[in-house]
């Protein structure tokens, strides 16, 4: 398992690269900082499933001695370490700019367990219809989720305070969502390893 | 006797193609040569070998285990040279060596020095930038650096020249020194499976059309022809079973090799 975790980190240890130096600039606007977190990880797991798909990895790694299950797992265990360096590092960051008065704790926790969510259906839509496909219904599905509540706010009338107002009260059990998100990325992962089996039989 | 692998009545099923009723078995200490024209189902066989694909039906059965049961177990003991070099490209041969190795239980590291020093194969060289024949040797090396005692090469020479061909061969034939091992070879260049394999199976259109010794294939079969002095002419030289070479009186015929047979076979698949 160790070893896979080591192969991805070496293989998009570029973009990770990128991503840091961004993040970085980033701190200086405590608005903009939480979207390092989803970008950093979304990066991370797009690059190594398009490289697995360029270069046929997972026909090359299940000639190895790894179960199937390992490999999707291992995938799952780099989404949720890319996470929580990502959190680790906005924390840090904020801490030693701002002092950690630009921006809630509750609201960077929350944003990283989004993204866990998020990049779990990422995975799962990767092993169902390959990275290439996957990134493009994911896009899409990302724009729309961005969408829908600006398109509900302009159709229905519904106020902008109300919905931040809302927002920012579920941040209040930000840890609840934390373990809720671990949970459903959980399942997310048992569902693609279901899948990834299916595929490859 | 001790098979190194038995496939049982296997059938896979796909969109526009079926693989039936596969049987086949290896015992140790022999190479079986697996033939048949591109897209009959040799890959797909080795794909059910190596659990790549799961059969609809029928029993797979390698080094004595299934792989419901024992998956790493059994992939511990296998190489695999596959057609395509599936590695990460931009990665060094030092970096996939070491990558590699960390699967497996058995490595053998000072024999993988020795075949990449006689590849002339430089360690931190890129993946991308090593030939197709030195990609296949690199793979080759890779494959038998953990000891393993069944290794499946499918179409292994295809695209190279007959120098590597050569160097791949001997290395095969080398790796038989050691009596508990055993290769499942593909390839659709019947003179490298007739000079180095045991036994012989001829896939056509997903079926399994013939499965033996290389010799009593080989006994099996003759090539007939007419004498001119007869005045009459067959459209082509036939290839006729030498069970019913009594149906040709007065022909002459001689010794059939495998791709005359194996054309054979296909034409009459075709009919």
């Amino acid at each position: 398992m160790i070893h896979l975790l080591y192969k991805d980190l070496y293989l998009t240890r570029k973009t990770i690269l990128l991503y840091l130096l961004i993040g970085l600039l980033l701190q200086f606007n405590p608005s903009m900082t939480p979207i390092f977190i989803f970008f950093i990880t979304y990066g991370v797991l797009a690059k190594t499933e398009l490289t697995e798909e360029k270069y046929e990895g997972y026909t090359l790694l299940s000639t190895l001695p790894v179960s199937k299950s390992t490999l999707v797992i291992s995938k799952y265990l780099l989404g949720l370490l890319i996470v929580g360096l990502a959190t680790t590092y906005t924390l840090i960051l904020q801490l030693w700019i701002n002092n950690l008065s630009g921006i809630a704790v509750s609201t960077i926790l929350g944003i990283a367990a989004a993204t866990l969510i998020v990049n779990g259906f990422l995975l799962l839509l990767s092993y169902k219809y390959g990275a290439t496909r996957a990134i493009t219904y994911f896009r899409i599905i990302v724009l729309s989720l961005f969408l829908i509540p600006w398109l509900l706010q302009i159709s229905l009338g519904l106020p902008g305070e109300e919905l931040i107002l809302w927002a920012s009260s579920l941040q209040a059990s930000v840890m609840t969502i934390l373990i809720l998100s671990l949970i459903a990325y959980g399942v997310l992962m048992l569902i693609s390893i279901n899948t990834f089996k299916k595929r490859m039989s | 006797m001790n098979n190194v692998f038995e496939l049982r009545n296997v059938y896979k099923s796909f969109n526009d193609f079926h693989l039936e009723d596969i049987s086949l078995h290896l015992p140790r200490g022999y190479i079986l040569g697996l033939l048949g024209p591109n897209g009959a189902g040799k890959s797909t066989t080795i794909k059910l070998l190596l659990n790549l694909l799961e059969p609809d039906s029928g029993e797979i059965q390698v080094l004595g285990s299934s792989y419901a049961h024992s998956e790493t177990l059994i992939k511990q003991k296998i190489g695999y040279v596959g057609e395509n070099q599936n590695f990460y490209q931009d990665l060094t041969i030092d970096w996939t060596v070491n990558f590699i190795s960390r699967f497996y239980r058995t490595w053998n590291q000072e024999k993988l020095n020795d075949m990449l020093t006689n590849f002339g194969l430089k360690r931190q060289k890129q993946l991308k930038d090593l030939s197709k024949g030195q990609k296949v040797l690199f793979n080759i090396s890779l494959a038998l650096a953990h000891e393993p005692e069944l290794l499946i090469l499918d179409e292994p020479t295809s695209g190279l020249d007959p120098i590597a061909r050569k160097e791949i061969m001997d290395i095969l034939l080398d790796m038989l020194q050691d009596e508990n091992k055993a290769i499942l070879f593909s390839s659709h260049i019947t003179e490298d499976v007739e000079q180095i394999a045991d036994y012989v199976a001829i896939i056509i259109k997903g079926r399994l059309a013939l499965f033996d010794t290389k010799e009593a294939i080989l006994d099996g079969f003759r090539k007939v022809s007419i004498p001119k002095s007869t005045g009459k002419t067959l459209g082509s030289t036939l290839i006729a079973n030498t069970q019913t070479l009594s149906e040709y009186k007065g022909m002459h015929s001689q010794p059939a090799s495998l791709e005359e047979i194996l054309i054979s076979l296909v034409k009459e698949a075709n009919r």
